[in-house]
Order: structure tokens, then C-alpha cells, then sequence
């Protein structure tokens, strides 16, 4: 996909969160669309929409995404097998997003989650979505003792 | 933003002419009378053989009645606008209300109206107003 379609892409998303009443900006370098979040109890949650591959029939999907923890690799750090199955029953009673655990080099990151299929986004399924992935992270932060996100 | 999918080539889609039309022939009618730049903007949306002038003239014509044929054009179609339809359209209309080189708050208005028929609150048209400025600075 070129850069020029990627760019499109995160317009059309633009133009939804728009249309939602949402403000947020493009992120052309990083490859996302970003939007901040006022939660109660003065926690704030960003938000970041980015491309995230086709469905069969060449339809984009895009994924909503906010981080919620960072844990640095090494021998005796990093994701415990039990936060893994933790993470696992929660996403059995979390509405509307799932959390999964993004591999990097050097560190893991827990991140709520949730796809859509662009064409078919609605502006109400937009901020419900953005909503609910916003909460569902910064719950599980709140309960490991931080907003950092 | 430049938005290419936005803007004068959207007030091209034949499929969404009708709300170019009358939603537009609404907000341009906010300020009590369509002046020329209006007039030649809407005539770009209008339907065949139809004479802007003479419509806004008619005996029995309001700028209710613009409202109406816009709502008529949603309930007549068999599919829900899509977003990219919906952003069309608000962007298309403050294209037409942009014609005389600036948005009135009376205009704002009118676009909110049209906006809430469309399920678009107003913030987001306001949003989408935004995009429009940025797109075509003063």
C-alpha cells in the first residue's frame, strides 16, 4: 500500500471523527489518527485509529487502539503468564474491545482494541468505539496504579 | 486537510445532488435573497432544465420547503447514507454557503438544521467546518 493510500485512509478517518464531533489530528509520520480523552476522576485516555489491513474483498479496516500498560523484556521482567490469563478473562466481560499484547524488541505493550471496516463506519459507531476502548484501557491502568496514556 | 474525496468534485455526485440542491438552496436563501455567485453555485447541482431563480419565485415557495424536499430525498432512498456520503454532504453545502466568500452565522445555522436531518450534531458539523477552513484559507 502506498503512502498516498495510507493517507487517504486516515483522512476518511478524519472525516468520520469529524462527523462525530470528535477532534483529533493525523498523525501522517507515526501512521495514525490521534484523539485525547477527558475520563471522570481527571484520568485522560489517547485514542489512535490506524490502518490495519483488507478484508476479502478489499474492504480497509482500521483499528482503534489506546495503550494501556508497558512492560520492559528481560530475564526477570516482562509479561507474567499470569497478567497473560488475566488479560484473557477480561476480554471475556469487556464490551465492544479486546485487550491483546503488542510485541516489540525490547518491550511489551497491553492495548485495548477494536476493528472496524471503514466504508461501512458510522459516526455513532465511531465515538461508541472510541469510547469503549478508551475505558477499557484506562480501567486497566487505574488498576495498575496509572495514566500514563 | 486537503480532502480530494471533498469539497467541489463531491458536489459532482449525481447520486447526491438532490441534498446538494435544496440543502444548499436553503443555507444560501439564510440571508433573505441568493445573490449571483450563489445562484451560478447551486445551478451546478440543480436538475436538468431547472431555473434556481425561478423555484425560489414561485408562489407557495419557502425556505421550509427546501428542508422538506432535502428530507424527502433521505426517506426516498433505499440505503442509509454512508459517512463518506453524509461528510459530503456537509462539506459540499458549506461549499455553497462559502460562495460569497464567507460562512454567515445564519448560515451555520441552516447547516446545523441540515446536519441534524443527516444525524449529524451540530459539533460535528462545526468540525467539518473546520476541515473546510483548512482546506480553503481565506
Amino acid at each position: 500500500m502506498t503512502t498516498e493510500t495510507q493517507l487517504d485512509i486516515l483522512k476518511q478517518v478524519a472525516n468520520v471523527a469529524a462527523l462525530a464531533g470528535l477532534k483529533g489530528a493525523v498523525d501522517e509520520s507515526a501512521g495514525h489518527f490521534a484523539m485525547g480523552f477527558n475520563l471522570p476522576g481527571e484520568r485522560t485516555q489517547s485514542v489512535y485509529i490506524r490502518h490495519s489491513g483488507q478484508t476479502g474483498t478489499e474492504k480497509q479496516i482500521v483499528t482503534f487502539f489506546s495503550p494501556c500498560l508497558v512492560v520492559k523484556k528481560g530475564l526477570l521482567s516482562g509479561l507474567s503468564k499470569d497478567m497473560a490469563l488475566d488479560l484473557l478473562r477480561r476480554n471475556e466481560n469487556v464490551l465492544f474491545a479486546r485487550f491483546g499484547i503488542w510485541e516489540g524488541a525490547k518491550q511489551s505493550m497491553v492495548v485495548a482494541s477494536v476493528d472496524h471496516i471503514l466504508d461501512t463506519l458510522d459516526p455513532e459507531e465511531f465515538e461508541a468505539s472510541a469510547w469503549y476502548v478508551a475505558y477499557a484501557a484506562d480501567a486497566y491502568e487505574q488498576e495498575h496504579g496509572k495514566d500514563e496514556f | 486537510m486537503m480532502d480530494p474525496s471533498s469539497g467541489g468534485e463531491a458536489m459532482d455526485d449525481p447520486l447526491l445532488g438532490g441534498f446538494f440542491f435544496w440543502g444548499g438552496l436553503f443555507i444560501a436563501l439564510a440571508d433573505g435573497h441568493l445573490d449571483a455567485a450563489e445562484i451560478e453555485r447551486l445551478q451546478t447541482v440543480a436538475p436538468a432544465h431547472t431555473d434556481v431563480a425561478a423555484i425560489v419565485a414561485a408562489p407557495g415557495f419557502d425556505d421550509d420547503s427546501c428542508v422538506t424536499r432535502f428530507g424527502e430525498g433521505l426517506a426516498a432512498r433505499r440505503k442509509k447514507l454512508s459517512a463518506v456520503e453524509r461528510h459530503r454532504i456537509i462539506y459540499g453545502l458549506i461549499d455553497v454557503a462559502a460562495a460569497d466568500g464567507h460562512v454567515d452565522p445564519s448560515e451555520v445555522e441552516r447547516i446545523h438544521c441540515l446536519g441534524n436531518e443527516l444525524g449529524i450534531p451540530a459539533p460535528g458539523c462545526d468540525l467539518v467546518l473546520s476541515q473546510y477552513r483548512e482546506d480553503n484559507p481565506a
